[in-house]
């Protein structure tokens, strides 16, 4: 087995050590890698920033702990900046396993901000049937909740006077991981005329990409590098930012064993061996 | 009657929530009524599904134990679990408010939130060990596909920024530039044309069903 053949087969138990290494080194030891912003994030800053109504911000907390460390310091990075305006900010989730996430942001936003629960912010919690409750909302807010999750009316809470629908909203910005995204674009954004942004994980973030260019959604915050942009934006780098070193490594390690992986496969004796099979398959045609 | 009954109300409700679709309904009474009123019956099934979904586990997992499987003991977490954070749920609660019980704050930060991380940051592993093994420039399109997704890992981080600046390239010719053409222009291109297609798709399985030449929703009728 000659070095090229070594390459093509590394025990996946030295990969596993080296994405740890690299991913818990600058976790240890930040490298203070820049981050530059991109339009979509830059557009949504825009839009909050110039909400002059001061009509609520409806953010709908529709993901549980397994995507939190990409979606939650988006959701904080917008409360701070939508606090720091005056403009109030209404959570409701459509995700099951939501509402235990949601507490901790709803707390660290009275703790941290000196948001006023009820006035500056409210989390109505979660109910079952994701269009129909986004339809419902749109009939009225207390309609769909008429409690908030922590068993107020939600008629009574001084943050919904003026706020009786969901039309009323001057955003909704919807914070997923699954396909609910979709929902909202089509409902509260193409059927009510209420404006939509999203924030994605990275994975799913290229699927609205479409809805950014054709005007549907205002921005778009794409897995945790858009998270990171949002929090240098509102001036405040918090945990998005400290990932993006770990994430830049843990990605030179994937492109790095994937670079291994094709010199091994045509440089090694397998490699060769396709080759020849083929060169062989096109002397017969 | 078992067919034409079904049929009938998925014809009147499917024909009526289109209609809805396209009236002012503020300006006509009998419309947003009716509207409203299956909205909520939707709501309302929705959390019947809920029931049916965790009944269906239960019972599942029972006759794991019951057929004394060998796995059952996992089986028997998930029933005990199960019924504990129902029973924490619906009975603990102070009032009517389930945000102001911290035991069910405390369990789903120390079981599921440990729990749902775990399980999540092992990603980065496999991906890292799945890609190394099946990322192959065997041909021209998986050579485009790989050359693609490297750019767009690279381009979306930091990092990507600081290799353009050492390689000089500068301007639209950068990595974060060219991970953004690409997310911008051939991942939207394919993406709009898929969704084209799933609209379309659904368009026709929704007419199909609502004229009822579509039935299998409706079981075997065993």
């Amino acid at each position: 087995m000659n070095i090229w053949d070594k390459l093509s087969s590394i025990d996946r138990r030295w990969i596993f050590l080296a994405m740890a290494i690299f991913v818990s080194w600058p976790v240890l030891k930040p490298l203070g890698l820049p981050v530059t912003t991109t339009k979509e994030v830059e557009s949504l800053y825009s839009f909050i920033d110039e909400i002059e109504d001061k009509k609520p911000i409806i953010l709908a907390l529709d993901y549980g702990p397994s995507t939190a460390p990409e979606l939650t310091p988006m959701a904080k990075a917008v409360i701070r900046h939508a606090i720091s305006k005056g403009i109030p900010v209404v959570g409701v989730s459509l995700a099951p396993d939501a509402p235990g996430v949601a507490n901790d942001i709803w707390k660290w936003a009275q703790e941290e901000l000196g948001a006023v629960p009820g006035e500056d912010i409210a989390y109505l919690g979660y109910k079952a049937g994701t269009t129909n409750v986004i339809l419902q909302m749109g009939q009225g807010i207390s309609k769909a909740f008429p409690k908030d999750y922590y068993g107020n009316s939600t008629d009574d809470l001084p943050i919904m006077e003026g706020f009786q629908s969901l039309k009323d909203a001057s955003l909704v910005l919807g914070l997923e991981a699954t396909a609910i995204m979709d929902l909202w674009i089509q409902y509260a954004g193409d059927q009510m005329g209420v404006p939509v942004a999203g924030g994605m994980t990275a994975v799913s973030a290229p699927e609205a990409y479409v809805f950014y260019q054709s005007g549907q959604i205002v921005g778009l915050m794409g897995g945790m590098k858009g998270g990171a942009e949002y929090e240098l934006l509102v001036g405040a780098p918090g945990n998005a930012v400290q990932g993006m070193d770990a994430q830049s490594l843990g990605h030179i390690v994937i492109i790095v064993f994937i670079i291994f992986g094709n010199l091994g496969f045509f440089l090694g004796k397998k490699g060769q061996d396709v080759s020849r099979l083929k060169s062989l398959r096109g002397d017969q045609k | 009657m078992k067919t034409k009954l079904p049929v009938t109300i998925a014809f009147l409700t499917g024909i009526f929530m289109a209609f809805a679709y396209f009236v002012e309904r503020d300006n006509v009474a009998w419309v947003r009524i009716l509207y409203e009123e299956l909205n909520q019956n939707n709501i309302v099934l929705a959390v019947f599904v809920l029931f049916l979904g965790v009944g269906t586990l239960l019972i599942r997992h029972a006759k794991k134990i019951r057929d004394r499987n060998s796995d059952s003991i996992y089986s028997w977490v998930v029933i005990v679990s199960t019924l504990a954070v129902a029973y924490i749920g619906l009975f603990q609660t102070t009032g009517e408010s389930i945000g102001a019980n911290e035991n069910f704050q405390w369990i789903f930060n120390n079981f599921q939130v440990p729990l749902s991380a775990t399980m999540f940051s092992l990603l980065a592993f496999f991906v890292a060990s799945a890609a190394y093994r099946a990322f192959r420039a065997r041909n021209t399109e998986a050579t485009l596909l790989l050359i693609a997704a490297a750019i767009v890992m690279i381009g979306r981080v930091p990092i990507g920024a600081v290799i353009s600046d050492g390689l000089n390239l500068t301007g639209s010719f950068s990595l974060p530039a060219i991970a953004e053409w690409i997310l911008d222009i051939p991942n939207t291109a394919a993406k709009r044309a898929i969704t084209i297609g799933i609209g379309l798709g659904m368009t026709a399985t929704a007419i199909k069903i609502i004229f009822g030449i579509e039935r299998t929703y409706m079981g075997s009728g065993k």
